[in-house]
């Protein structure tokens, strides 16, 4: 009789889209924790060698890096910024001051690469928002460019204002009055699901479709307006279940 | 074990309601997770163009106020240029005051700034990004002045202390937001 330690049971999706559901069963063994392990390993492995590359001033390298962490340090900076339309600015010139010190080698713990280039998102932030905006005017111009390009293969972005147009088409497309008000106590009035459930008096299940019915909506808009933006982009990368699932998320 | 959000931790980040470990130990683990970095970016294009929204439809009622508040400064500006007495740098009844940028900086030791007693000082002092609060600025010191219901405007409260207004020596400029209760202070130094 085989006997099974550490063993964790996953839930996959169905692939061949559809409603979500439960169609396979894969079993994690320890030899898959192995793999696990070893698989992070290459990652850091991997990312240690990037940044060498990005130390040495290697260009492909550097986009490489801004590639990998552009759609994150965006929504750490939409997050923490959330009502300014200066976002891409401090990315951008996080992304600078990060590689510039990459270059003169003042980073000595490489493999927190990540907290570095977050803390320097915030601080730009800030001191953007203080008025300073001293980082804007140090960047070498070279490198702007170079970023710039790098994002936009990610992300050709899609402007602030489009942005808003978007979210208020949403709204005006929100026939139902009630429907309007879930979306404004939860992202305006930062309302927790229960309390809005509980103060429009509907269900969690009419709650998180609602949001999941908006969200699409926003999500096709953008995609009709025929930009290549990182949401697009995304959108088209990543399969229907996981709209499905941000629904189920939201329950 | 490895971290794994739950709903509420989403929820709890498009809302900003996270501490800052949550919040860094949340956005470590969405580095590696593209899908729901997806999913939070248009959560978070929601609230910014709801919020851009919102302050639409309430500037109308809020902007019939500003020619009023314009007009009456514009006066409150000329009628002061008037009955000022004149300095040796003033010309043709006009005034160059001293601007001081009042703000707290990082380090555990705050500044102390100096104003020179026979100068306008127009002190600014930055207040929460798109703060649309009342302010109460107090100056303390030998004397006492205050004045409330401060409004900012590009993100600075703007106050004016006429030249003689305050005798020689250390003052304290308090700065509360009317609406939380915050407060900052700042000291400065009267010179001759």
């Amino acid at each position: 009789m085989m006997i099974l330690r550490n063993t964790q049971w996953h839930l996959t999706e169905n692939t061949s889209g559809g409603a979500p559901c439960v169609n396979q069963l894969s079993l994690t063994t320890e030899k898959g924790m192995d793999s696990g392990k070893e698989q992070s390993a290459q990652k850091k492995s991997q990312l240690l060698s990037l940044l060498g590359a990005v130390a040495d001033g290697d260009k492909v390298a550097c986009q490489q890096f801004v590639t990998d962490h552009y759609q994150w340090l965006v929504i750490i900076v939409r997050q923490q910024f959330p009502y300014s339309d200066l976002y891409l600015d401090i990315v951008h010139d996080a992304f600078g001051l990060t590689i510039e010190k990459l270059r003169a080698g003042e980073i000595d713990k490489l493999e927190s690469i990540k907290y570095y280039l977050r803390t320097a998102a915030i601080n730009i932030g800030y001191s953007y928002h203080r008025k300073d905006q001293k980082f804007r005017s140090d960047m070498n111009q070279d490198l702007i460019h170079m970023i710039h390009d790098s994002g936009q293969t990610v992300m050709d972005d899609i402007s602030w204002a489009e942005t808003m147009a978007f979210v208020k088409d949403v709204m005006s497309d929100m026939t139902v009055e009630r429907d309007q008000e879930i979306l404004k106590q939860f992202y305006l009035e930062d309302k927790d699901k229960l309390t809005v459930c509980q103060n429009l008096n509907i269900t969690p299940d009419h709650f998180s479709r609602v949001l999941f019915r908006a969200k699409s909506r926003l999500k096709s808009l953008i995609e009709k307006k025929g930009q290549t933006s990182n949401v697009v982009s995304m959108f088209r990368n990543v399969p229907s279940w996981v709209l499905i699932l941000t629904a189920v998320w939201m329950q | 074990m490895s971290y794994q959000p739950d709903e509420q931790i989403k929820q709890d980040y498009i809302q900003n309601k996270l501490s800052p470990e949550a919040k860094t130990q949340f956005e470590m683990w969405l580095l590696d997770h593209p899908e729901a970095q997806q999913d939070i970016h248009i959560d978070l294009m929601m609230k910014a163009g709801l919020k851009e929204m919102a302050q639409e439809q309430a500037q109308p009622s809020s902007r019939s106020w500003w020619p009023a508040v314009g007009m009456a400064a514009a006066l409150l500006l000329v009628v002061s240029v008037y009955i000022m007495p004149q300095s040796g740098r003033s010309q043709k009844g006009m005034i160059a005051p001293a601007v001081t940028y009042v703000s707290q900086v990082r380090s555990a030791e705050q500044p102390v700034w100096t104003l020179k007693k026979d100068l306008d000082n127009v002190l600014q002092i930055p207040t929460a990004y798109l703060s649309s609060d009342a302010h109460q600025v107090m100056v303390t010191g030998s004397e006492t002045m205050a004045i409330k219901d401060l409004l900012p405007s590009n993100d600075l409260l703007t106050v004016l202390i006429p030249k003689g207004t305050l005798s020689v020596g250390p003052h304290q400029l308090e700065v509360t937001n009317q609406v939380n209760q915050e407060k900052q202070v700042f000291e400065f130094i009267i010179k001759e």
